[in-house]
């Protein structure tokens, strides 16, 4: 199984996930155009994957998912839990979020909140500087 | 009082690449110029806005669609106007009215089903937007619609997001 490697553009994501190294990043601008079409490049993978995806949760402890994104528009929120709402459905208690905020942007920390509590994940907020 | 506009359009439709050059353009003006949070508030409203006329607006050959974003020392206003075809304001006034007669803390479980239950839709829409702009806003969102003729009808768009910090200049 390879990683995949979803390059950020101006207006879109990096994603980044490595099973093998146990990690997964989404860093960046959201905001596509055709933003169903885009993570579903995610969504593709992940359904293509599945099956050794299993066997990677079983087999390791954890899954760190870090956050790093500067803005996301409404569309990509839900996209957003989605992708998280899939990984908690095979690596269940064995995820690590880890969401980055700037200083100052109480709007950001209030949107990892609420991702935390829709899907009952602790999170670990970052500030960044 | 000083007043600035910031960004301006009008035409009689819009793509998405003029889309993102408005957002860039509004990016300049804000991002370093006043505090992160506020910045990201009025991107967001800004993106929400621009991001519903561009599915949703229709196009009746006037130049009557216009975004404009302006400040003063208290307030950033966005302000927008598009024509929609009038089997489509029905809907948007019931879901404007609704997001109006919620407080913060009902808007955010509306949010918070709506994020859970919704799906992105074929316009690439999750039903969001207006929970969106709403929870970011000072006050309410104050729209206006006025019949054009027997197809189309003007749709009135005006929000504003407080400054926090008045020490900081455009």
């Amino acid at each position: 199984m390879n990683a995949l490697n979803i390059e950020a553009t101006e207006y879109t994501p990096r994603i980044f996930f490595d099973p093998a190294a146990h990690s997964l990043e989404i860093a960046g601008f959201s905001r596509p155009e055709d933003v169903k079409g885009f993570y579903q490049k995610f969504f593709g993978w992940h359904d293509t994957n599945l099956t050794e995806l299993k066997n990677n949760a079983a087999e390791c402890s954890h899954l760190d998912v870090s956050f790093k994104l500067v803005y996301f528009n409404s569309a990509s929120s839900k996209c957003l839990l989605d992708i998280l709402v899939c990984l908690s459905a095979v690596y269940h208690k064995k995820l690590k979020v880890k969401w980055h905020y700037e200083e100052g942007d109480e709007d950001l920390l209030e949107a990892g909140e609420e991702f935390s509590e829709a899907l009952d994940i602790p999170f670990e907020y970052i500030e960044t500087v | 009082m000083t007043k600035e506009l910031l960004v301006q359009f009008r035409s009689n439709q819009i793509d998405y690449q003029t889309v993102n050059d408005l957002l860039s353009q509004l990016w300049i003006h804000l991002n370093n110029k006043i505090p992160i949070g506020i910045t990201k508030k009025v991107y967001s409203v800004a993106t929400e806005c621009l991001e519903n006329i561009f599915k949703y607006a229709d196009n009746d050959g006037t130049e009557s669609l216009s975004f404009n974003v302006w400040s003063d020392d208290q307030y950033i206003y966005i302000d927008a106007e598009n024509i929609l075809k009038h089997v489509k304001i029905a809907k948007l006034e019931y879901n404007i009215d609704l997001v109006n007669s919620l407080d913060k803390i009902e808007l955010k479980k509306l949010f918070k089903h709506k994020i859970q239950t919704r799906k992105i839709s074929e316009l690439g829409g999750a039903g969001l937007g207006l929970i969106i702009i709403a929870r970011k806003i000072e006050g309410k969102i104050s729209y206006k619609i006025k019949d054009v003729n027997a197809h189309y009808a003007l749709f009135s768009f005006s929000a504003k997001i407080s400054i926090l910090s008045t020490e900081e200049n455009f």
